[in-house]
């Protein structure tokens, strides 16, 4: 059952990312969803899942778009290896850490985006965007997305209090 | 250990099928990862298709409504004009019939040729004009029975009688260079200033009258002495890719334009008709 709620979460952002335009994007501002899962997977998750399912999924990822395959799947294979590594120094539960990790991961994947796939006639305002910009915007969407969780689950623990009090 | 050899392998096969992807054919292999996305992903084309579709039908609505407004006013305009021209004495230009034609091939490179999807089958002949909207294009020089070729005003031996808006001065502007036409002033007493529009006089009888053909562009005195004007075409070749190939009516134009009751006709001189005053 947890595989099959993460593998549906998971298939949720590849479809989110793969749609043309990406779903929560804003013209050239791109959330990267599948980096903002890649991240809270590595650090909550076993290792083996991880690399399986993002390997699968950055080769539809490469399939869809017509890049070169294996290329999406090396770029999460190292990610994943560089989270795992930084995971051991830093308290996971800690939502400022997450969100620096995210930041990080979505920065050095949009450099790697735009080395790799930004058209040569592209303006420097749009690779100012695709690196800063992008990186930012989907470090926000995930803090606002967890502070929405957070506030939900102290509600609903304030909710059980107050029933098991009754 | 276990994580490691799992990376370990994960990130090699990586690397080979990078390294493979232009050595082989990887079609299947992007099939088979495509397809379990691939009916998510036509659902949202579909979607999105749909509100690009209902976005254009309310543009076309509210296009279809602003147009057919200014047709009527449209309408309004051409009966009074039609009213001001019978009571002026002068003949309507507009009565032309024409065929809409689609560009479908021709010299891209120097736009001397164009050819059009209308031939014989749908009555083009050769030496019908050809225009649009701003203006000449050129005339009809071959037909076939579903195809035509237009000698555009970029042919070296294109040529046009030309007039200005009053009709008082009739010359013939002929190809000079880089898209513009030349026209020499044999009686060096026209004064024509630049932005000028000179029409087609329709002596030809090839063009029919009042079409616009080109600008003033610059004019000067050539060696010989002659006066010049270059005039920039009205129509822009290069954009254009609908013509309208005009009709030809029966003694067009002579009868419309040429006869005149103190004129009496002689004969036919290549494509000229000689009329002599009888006063």
């Amino acid at each position: 059952m947890k595989y099959a709620v993460r593998l549906f979460l998971l298939a949720a952002a590849l479809y989110f990312t793969i749609v043309n335009p990406p779903i929560f994007s804003i013209r050239a501002l791109r959330c990267d969803l599948m980096i903002v899962l890649l991240c809270i997977y590595t650090l909550y998750f076993e290792s083996e899942f991880v690399y399986l399912s993002f390997f699968a999924a950055g080769l539809t990822i490469d399939a869809s778009g017509g890049g070169i395959l294996g290329l999406h799947s090396l770029f999460y294979m190292l990610t994943i290896f560089a989270v795992e590594r930084v995971k051991k120094y830093i308290y996971r539960e800690n939502v400022n850490f997450q969100i620096i990790i995210i930041l990080l991961s979505s920065f050095i994947y949009r450099v790697f985006d735009t080395a790799f796939y930004f058209r040569q006639n592209s303006s420097a305002g749009a690779v100012l965007v695709n690196i800063i910009l992008s990186p930012l915007y989907t470090a926000f969407i995930f803090a606002v997305v967890r502070i929405l969780m957070s506030e939900a689950s102290r509600m609903r623990r304030k909710n059980e209090a107050s029933k098991q009090s009754v | 250990m276990k994580k490691n050899s799992v990376f370990s392998l994960l990130l090699l096969f990586s690397l080979i099928l990078i390294v493979l992807n232009d050595l082989i054919d990887m079609r299947l292999l992007r099939e088979i990862c495509i397809y379990p996305v691939r009916p998510f992903q036509n659902a949202s084309d579909f979607i999105s298709d749909v509100l690009s579709a209902q976005k254009f039908s309310s543009e076309i609505l509210s296009s279809y409504t602003e147009n057919s407004l200014k047709y009527r006013s449209n309408e309004a305009y051409m009966t009074e004009n039609a009213e001001l021209r019978k009571m002026l004495g002068l003949l309507s230009r507009g009565s032309f019939e024409m065929t809409a034609a689609e560009v479908s091939g021709g010299d891209f490179s120097g736009y001397t040729k164009l050819l059009v999807n209308k031939g014989k089958a749908d009555g083009v002949e050769i030496q019908m004009a050809v225009v649009f909207l701003n203006g000449i294009v050129g005339k009809i020089t071959d037909a076939g029975e579903h195809y035509s070729e237009v000698q555009t005003m970029r042919d070296i031996n294109f040529k046009i009688g030309v007039t200005d808006k009053e009709r008082k001065n009739f010359l013939i502007a002929q190809y000079y260079r880089s898209g513009l036409l030349i026209t020499y002033d044999m009686s060096r007493n026209i004064e024509f200033h630049t932005g000028d529009t000179l029409y087609s006089s329709g002596i030809g009888g090839v063009f029919p009258p009042g079409v616009p053909v080109g600008t003033v562009k610059d004019s000067g005195n050539s060696k010989d002495g002659e006066k010049y004007f270059l005039l920039l075409p009205c129509e822009n070749l290069t954009a254009v890719r609908f013509v309208f190939i005009v009709q030809k009516k029966p003694d067009f134009p002579v009868k419309e334009y040429m006869v005149r009751k103190d004129m009496k006709k002689l004969g036919i001189i290549g494509w000229y008709t000689v009329f002599r005053r009888e006063k």
